[in-house]
């Protein structure tokens, strides 16, 4: 019989950090589901950087096409600091010193990404601190790389868009999936406010009830003024018609 | 807590820079490694690090789209004159003397273009032309008139006060080579420094630029560690405020071992501790 195919299903939530008229979030995500095996990714934008969301969005999209290892990760970047540099050059030429100055200084930003096998597998690869989490029945499973709130600080380790900066290393981990598990994607500042509180909370969030709570942290200060971002994925039963 | 208000857009800070520019500016640092017409006087080395320093200041603040005004910029020279080196954008009258960065951004005086090596991501380098805006240039020229450019500078700070008084208090830094020759600028700097916002009283600080090769006495908490033969040095000493905690940190990550009382102030600065200190003191609380 062959495996059986699960169905996931998942939720990009983002909130930035100014939630107004001139909102503009430096977060960015993306997920692939087909085909097998399926992907997902996060990347924060640093915001003393310029050019730093198209940075994030090129990371993202690139990674979710990568088989998620620190070995294919470092493989890529030479040509996602092309795209970003090719991005980002003709919109420099002719800007004013400040803007051609930052853009040569180049972006950095923070990626996490997560990679589902049919098979019941996953890896997940990180540089920075963007939060990984599995969720099964009422408990947390995993809390990746960290599970200790304090240990978020203003100097995560960065990806640059500049190939002359230097890259900090991309730290892997693996694990195990069944049906029902949930996994959370959380840019640092969601992920530190999640430990604080209750991974499990995310399970329930849509756009608006994200919002509503993102705003409330920010207000009694459980969270950081910074642009919040996370991706929720739900494995369902399998789908296939054979294996029920 | 005091010094801790968030910069942001609509609560700035101010930063204001008061640069001896008397004759004595003409000569070079004590110690300098070369000596005679190729050692550049204190003034080049003033005016280069200043123009530096704004760059600086204007590349915290900006994006792609633009720089954001989280800092007001005032730059008063005293020597032959006293008198502001930063010009209002036109049509904004006297004001306070203290500029949006991104006006400041918008008009350097000019820009100079200059070759930097840079790491090509391979092991070597590689050269890249940069532009580098001017804001100003040196200037040396008579007496240290020190005491009317702490009265200048009262007069802005009070000014922007009125129109930011939630914000985290304006910052002025004195660089200087010498006494002031028209008064005691003790009573001046207390004045100066009476003013405050709901964040904390105007902080003031120091850096006098050496003129023998005695080491620089950076950041003292007691005036026990000052030369006892130099008189100004225990009056520029007690002109000077103490490091709020954001700056206590920065001097820490620059390797400065801090206590409560450290002053904001160095003595005998070299180029380097010139550039060292001004970075500490220009890194207020976090910008939103």
């Amino acid at each position: 019989m062959p495996p059986a195919t699960p169905t996931v299903t998942y939720r990009h939530l983002s909130v930035p950090k100014h939630d107004g008229d001139e909102a503009v979030s430096e977060d960015a995500a993306a997920v692939r589901t087909d085909p097998w095996p399926l992907r997902a990714a996060v990347a924060d934008g640093a915001t003393e950087s310029a050019f730093a969301a198209r940075w994030a969005t090129v990371l993202v999209r690139g990674m979710v096409d990568q088989a998620v290892t620190p070995e294919a990760l470092a493989a890529a970047l030479p040509d996602w600091q092309a795209q970003w540099r090719d991005a980002v050059a003709a919109r420099a030429q002719d800007a004013p010193w400040y803007v051609q100055a930052k853009a040569a200084d180049g972006a950095f930003a923070t990626l996490l990404a997560l990679e589902l096998s049919r098979e019941g597998r996953w890896r997940a690869v990180t540089v920075g601190d963007g939060g990984l989490f599995q969720l099964r029945d009422d408990r947390v499973r995993v809390a990746w790389p960290t599970a200790d709130p304090e240990a978020f600080t203003n100097r995560p380790a960065l990806l640059p868009s500049r190939p002359s900066r230097p890259v900090s290393e991309p730290e892997p981990t693996t694990g195990a999936w069944r049906p029902h598990d949930v996994f959370l994607l959380a840019t640092d500042a969601v992920a530190a406010w999640l430990l604080r509180t209750d991974p499990l909370r995310a399970r329930d969030w849509t756009a608006d009830t994200f919002r509503t709570a993102v705003q409330a942290a920010r207000a009694e200060g459980t969270l950081r003024a910074d642009d919040a971002t996370v991706l929720i994925l739900e494995i369902e039963e399998t789908s296939d018609g054979e294996a029920a | 807590m005091p010094y801790s208000a968030e910069i942001s857009r609509e609560h700035p800070t101010a930063f204001l820079f008061l640069l001896d520019q008397s004759a004595s500016m003409q000569d070079a640092f004590g110690g300098a490694e070369q000596t005679g017409d190729a050692a550049p006087s204190k003034a080049r080395v003033l005016a280069d690090t200043v123009n530096d320093l704004l760059q600086n200041l204007v590349l915290r603040c900006a994006k792609e789209e633009g720089v954001r005004d989280y800092f007001h910029v005032g730059v008063i020279g005293y020597g032959e004159r006293v008198q502001r080196l930063i010009e209002p954008a036109d049509g904004q009258g006297p004001g306070t003397g203290l500029v949006p960065i991104s006006h400041l951004a918008d008009r350097p005086r000019r820009m100079e273009e200059r070759v930097q090596e840079v790491s090509d991501g391979d092991g070597g380098t590689t050269e890249q032309r940069v532009k580098r805006p001017i804001w100003f240039d040196p200037q040396a020229k008579n007496g240290t008139p020190m005491c009317q450019a702490l009265d200048l500078a009262a007069q802005s700070v009070r000014r922007w006060i009125d129109e930011h008084p939630r914000s985290f208090p304006p910052v002025v830094v004195n660089v200087t080579d010498g006494e002031a020759t028209d008064g005691d600028p003790l009573r001046y700097a207390q004045q100066l420094r009476e003013f405050a916002t709901d964040d904390g009283e105007v902080l003031l600080f120091n850096v006098h630029l050496s003129e023998s090769e005695a080491t620089p006495v950076e950041l003292p908490s007691s005036s026990d560690e000052l030369p006892t033969d130099a008189e100004y040095a225990e009056t520029l000493f007690q002109m000077t405020s103490r490091l709020p905690f954001s700056m206590r940190s920065a001097a820490e990550q620059e390797g400065y071992s801090v206590t409560l009382d450290t002053r904001g102030f160095v003595f005998n600065a070299d180029p380097s501790a010139l550039v060292t200190f001004l970075e500490i003191g220009t890194r207020p609380s976090n910008l939103r």
